[in-house]
């Protein structure tokens, strides 16, 4: 897991945002299922954030830190053939 | 849409664009009321847009730009619901990384996060709003 905590300026006009951190797949063991991201969610509650990837056919779910808003990895949930199916071609309602 | 249901936000790709519509709450219908384009009037952030949010109080909209690896930040008028642009974070400058292809952006129940991801980057962006 990749993790950085920075304070960001951009050339040009400065949004009023502050990067936080990012959570990428990578070689170790977690996170995993990120692999070709394509929505995020999060809960009602703001308790946990949601992503489904389509190259790893996966739902991956996260912690959310109320104070901050930084994520902790929980969960993947994987298609696996002949295990768990209904995943590829996934589309995540908002 | 925003919080108040008065307009409709499109993200358009292949455009580069932003679409901002008016809506009559009791028929549905859309009015057409701007276009916000990529490179025009120091636009950045935008290419081949992919989605777009509007911050629970309706004071800001979000965009994922998924080409130019970026999230752009607009100031949203309530009464008109015109977009006004803030700036953009990109993956790879000033300490920002997790926007490579960025699909998609969500907020959080309150307004005070934003959440990108990105799927070249096989990544999960986290943002904290400043006033």
């Amino acid at each position: 897991m990749l993790l950085l905590a920075v304070a960001c300026s951009q050339p040009g006009p400065t949004p009023p945002l502050t990067f936080v951190e990012f959570h990428q797949e990578g070689e170790e063991e977690r996170p995993y299922g990120l692999e070709g991201l394509g929505l995020v969610v999060v809960s009602p509650d703001g308790r946990h954030v949601y992503t489904a990837a389509a190259l790893d056919s996966t739902v991956v779910w996260f912690s959310r830190d109320l104070t901050t808003g930084a994520l902790t990895f929980l969960e993947a949930v994987v298609n696996l053939e002949g295990f768990r199916d209904g995943l590829r071609g996934f589309f995540l309602w908002r | 849409m925003s919080p108040d249901g008065n307009h409709v936000y499109v993200a358009a790709g292949f455009d580069d664009a932003v679409t901002v519509f008016s809506r009559n709450k009791r028929t549905g219908a859309l009015t057409f009321v701007e276009t916000i384009k990529d490179g025009v009037g120091g636009v950045d952030g935008l290419e081949f847009a992919g989605s777009v949010v509007v911050s629970p109080d309706g004071s800001r909209g979000y965009v994922a730009g998924t080409d130019d690896n970026a999230l752009a930040v607009f100031q949203r008028d309530p009464t008109t619901g015109v977009l006004t642009f803030l700036g953009a974070l990109k993956d790879g400058k000033g300490g920002v990384d997790g926007l490579d292809v960025v699909t998609a952006v969500t907020l959080s129940p309150g307004g005070r996060n934003v959440y990108t991801a990105a799927s070249s980057d096989h990544a999960i962006a986290v943002f904290g709003v400043s006033e």
